[in-house]
């Protein structure tokens, strides 16, 4: 019963936390991020598992894990409104090679991350380039090339 | 799908700006469970450090708030004087001793007795002039709030209370 409501806490926990953070949090940006994504895989451990190291209680955390996972994308199927609020959406933040500045504020995007997301994705050169940029649910920031005329 | 220019694309700006707000809200939330941590309303800190007793028996330094299985110690402070023919005597509840997995207690007691719903720490001492110092160090076993009770056997009666964090 243990590993269960601990599994629980945790996955609700961690959700929420992600969730406030935005999505930029989950993204992994720079080397550092990746690294900060490893601590807290490692300081959310001993909290899983307890005191028990035995295969059964890894085995129970993961099945809850991944249950309740499978569990809130069947329940998103079935209730599209929950969608945004365990996914979040996506936003445009370049439209026609304008910024929208605004909503790159408020999401902690700067010009560089997504004159780096062209290049490193399109190879383009500049902002008039770009038709749309669009910051994905994974914060991950998509590049849509405008056609060459 | 809705279509966001020549795109097809699920954004939804109302979502998105009531979500701004709530993160912002988030953050502040966050920040104030970080100083709230310092401050040791989660474990220990100076919101958390509590003591119990008087000066001329006994005194009892605890923590108001511990974590389940975390690290929880029972500093008790026996005045001077206070052994007879060179014994020191304190008891704790075993309602507290219940909620808690006992790691250590320094120095160790030289006998420990049960009577009713006391455990009785007998501790032997040369010099009964000098004041007496326990550590007792456990992992918090309870959930929610634990009581318990302390006294030296013959003296007044001391009670506490600890918030046990999941």
């Amino acid at each position: 019963m243990d590993a269960v409501l601990r599994a629980s806490a945790i996955y609700l926990v961690l959700l929420l936390i992600f969730r406030i953070t935005g999505k930029r949090s989950l993204a992994q940006i720079t080397t550092f991020d990746f690294v900060l994504l490893l601590v807290i895989g490692e300081a959310t451990q001993q909290a899983l598992l307890g005191n028990d190291f035995s295969v059964i209680n890894a085995a129970i955390v993961i099945v809850t894990l991944l249950t309740i996972d499978v569990g809130l994308s069947l329940a998103q199927a079935r209730f599209p409104r929950l969608g945004p609020w365990l996914d979040d959406v996506p936003l445009v933040l370049v439209e026609d090679g304008q910024m929208l500045q605004r909503r790159m504020d408020k999401s902690r995007i700067s010009e560089a991350d997504i004159l780096q997301a062209a290049w490193a994705t399109q190879g383009l050169e500049r902002m008039d380039q770009i038709k749309y940029a669009v910051l994905e649910r994974t914060g991950e920031v998509s590049i849509i090339p405008k056609q060459e005329s | 799908m809705r279509r966001v220019g020549d795109l097809d694309l699920d954004q939804d700006l109302t979502f998105e700006k009531r979500q701004w707000k709530v993160q912002r809200v988030g953050w502040a939330a966050m920040v104030l469970i970080v100083v709230a941590a310092l401050l040791g309303v989660f474990g220990s800190g100076p919101l958390s450090a509590a003591s119990v007793g008087d000066n001329a028996t006994l005194v009892a330094h605890y923590q108001r708030f511990v974590r389940h299985q975390g690290q929880g110690e029972l500093v008790v402070k026996v005045a001077p004087n206070e052994a007879a023919e060179g014994r020191v005597e304190f008891w704790l509840t075993t309602e507290f001793l219940g909620e808690i997995d006992l790691q250590g207690i320094s120095p160790e007691p030289d006998e420990v007795r049960s009577a009713g719903d006391r455990q009785i720490f007998v501790f032997l001492v040369d010099d009964p002039t000098c004041p007496l110092e326990v550590s007792i160090s456990y992992f918090p076993n309870g959930l929610g709030r634990v009581s318990g009770g302390i006294g030296l056997v013959d003296g007044p009666d001391f009670s506490f209370n600890q918030l046990s964090y999941p």
